[in-house]
């Protein structure tokens, strides 16, 4: 019975310092880049290419939002590259030392408007979305918090002081979905007239949503990648990584993605 | 555990027995208090990272009180539908014997094992707007349970019907059928023998069930942002609340969960006859 209790108590030991090994990825080829939700389909085939062309190197893909990536960074979590969805965070990270070089820019995307097939409301931009909620429909954006939510915000609030001077939607009628592709769900589903997304995750959606550009100065957000301190990768690998970004090939890979 | 686990080395009862204690074993007694310090961690320190001095105005602002009273809303309707749907099926799984009598039982208690995102997805996939089912409600009646206060209501039913039905089913298979065939053989009708006998002898059970049943549904989440979304005063009911102010208002989210942590003390507490067995 002893040793069984041991066995088990050394069972339960060896998962656990596996388990947060594999998280902290302390093997010599591996390189740790955490990067912002929006950008996992890019940043999947781009890693391929680079384990390709660095052989013997793993890149080990964290996703999700910028603020939550910028939270664990700071909470030590052992990350070679931060790519964010905006700026905010990479200061955030930066201010607590751990960056190294300067942050390079290397993608930009753009809200759009999504309706459903067709686009039944005929909406031409966002200050239309108003009208839509006026009339017993549900429009979806993004949480206050997270920056798509935000940059939305700021996008409706801009229809409502220039151009249309239509005041914004009332949020009775907004539905706000904890991050970009669940927002883009609700429209794809047919529950949400209309959503406002990156133009990426529109792009994605393909025939199952209509897509609707915002006319004059698009609202956007520009990704920076920045290299850190204290990850457990080779810091030549991690600036060969940024690089790679900005390069030709990588550019290609983000633009083929819809984004510019 | 196999038998031999009680027993005792000799040596190591006489120990325990002179340290006034009955056998306790190192072995048992460190991983015991490991899970124990596990669950209770976590409470402690959520209790320890409340800003005491925001808590009266995190949970009165304009925010919190809709969601808490949506929550209260849509959580008590879903106890009056879990109620009015839940207490005919025990009663026919308890009293009727048909054929596929388990199969249903099993279905009953689906929901209560399956992840609440995946009830969502299911919700979603039987009445969302794109399904037939939700299409022709909304086409014909102009009915959309997506993004309403009735999916909260739908969405929270869903996953607290299991708790409710085991209840009472349990409670009606165990007080037996003797009563009932009295009263009958006195000259009671179907009907009257249901509401003076089966119920009434019934109604603790369905208190308790149904007390099990509005906890789960207040504390509902991942159906409810999956199937009825997440707006303000209509489907943001207090747990989204918490859910959604985790990154913008770190603080107010704590104080949240404490007012529902202090629910579930409260149902615990008025449940523990049936929870807590005494020794």
């Amino acid at each position: 019975m002893r040793s069984a209790t041991s066995i088990l108590v050394l069972a339960v030991l060896v998962v656990l310092s596996v388990l947060s090994s594999s998280c902290g990825g302390d093997g010599s080829g591996e390189l740790t880049v955490s990067a912002a939700s929006s950008l996992t389909d890019a940043f999947e085939e781009l890693a391929e290419g680079f384990e390709a062309d660095h052989p013997g190197t793993e890149v080990l893909l964290n996703f999700d939002s910028s603020a939550a990536l910028a939270d664990q960074i700071d909470a030590g979590a052992p990350v070679d590259v931060f790519a964010s969805a905006d700026a905010a965070n990479v200061a955030q990270v930066a201010a607590s030392g751990r960056t190294y070089g300067e942050p390079v820019a290397f993608a930009t995307n753009d809200l759009v408007i999504v309706t459903r097939p067709g686009n039944e409301y005929e909406v031409a931009g966002p200050g239309d979305l108003a009208r839509l909620v006026a009339g017993g429909e549900v429009i979806a954006l993004c949480a206050e918090s997270a920056p798509c939510g935000r940059l939305a915000d700021e996008l409706l609030a801009g229809s409502e002081r220039g151009g249309s001077g239509a005041a914004g939607p009332d949020e009775s009628g907004v539905t706000r979905a904890p991050n970009a592709r669940a927002t883009l769900g609700a429209v794809v589903r047919g529950d949400a007239a209309a959503a406002v997304v990156y133009r990426t995750d529109a792009l994605a959606a393909g025939d199952s949503v209509e897509l609707v550009e915002v006319a004059g100065s698009p609202v956007s957000t520009e990704y920076l990648a920045v290299t850190l301190e204290g990850g457990a990768g080779d810091p030549d690998l991690s600036n060969a990584f940024v690089e790679m970004l900005a390069s030709r090939e990588g550019q290609a890979v983000l633009a083929s993605g819809g984004f510019r | 555990m196999s038998p031999e686990a009680v027993d005792q080395p000799p040596a190591a009862a006489a120990v325990g027995r002179r340290h006034g204690v009955r056998s306790v074993p190192l072995w048992a007694v460190l991983p015991a208090g490991l899970a124990l310090l596990f669950l209770v961690g976590p409470v402690v320190g959520l209790l320890g990272s409340a800003g005491w001095s925001d808590f009266w105005s995190d949970i009165t602002s304009p925010e919190s009180l809709e969601a808490l009273r949506l929550s209260l809303v849509a959580s008590l309707a879903a106890v009056l539908v879990v109620v009015a749907l839940g207490l005919p099926l025990a009663w026919t799984l308890a009293r009727v014997g048909f054929p596929g009598r388990k199969l249903a039982r099993a279905l009953v208690v689906l929901p209560m094992v399956m992840p609440p995102v995946v009830g969502g997805v299911a919700l979603l996939s039987a009445l969302g707007r794109g399904s037939p089912v939700g299409g022709w409600l909304y086409d014909t009646f102009g009915i959309q349970f997506t993004f309403s206060t009735a999916g909260v209501v739908l969405a929270e039913a869903f996953v607290a019907m299991p708790f409710f039905v085991l209840t009472v089913e349990a409670a009606l298979r165990s007080s037996g059928r003797q009563h009932e065939e009295l009263a009958s053989t006195l000259g009671a009708a179907p009907w009257t023998v249901m509401w003076r006998v089966t119920i009434p002898r019934a109604l603790p059970a369905i208190a308790a069930g149904a007390v099990l049943a509005w906890a789960r549904a207040l504390g509902e989440f991942g159906a409810t942002i999956t199937f009825a979304g997440n707006i303000a005063g209509r489907t943001r009911t207090l747990p989204l609340a918490v859910y959604l102010g985790l990154d913008a208002d770190p603080g107010g989210a704590v104080s949240l969960s404490i007012v529902l942590l202090v629910v579930s003390l409260v149902v615990l507490v008025g449940l523990r006859d049936r929870w807590l067995v005494r020794t």
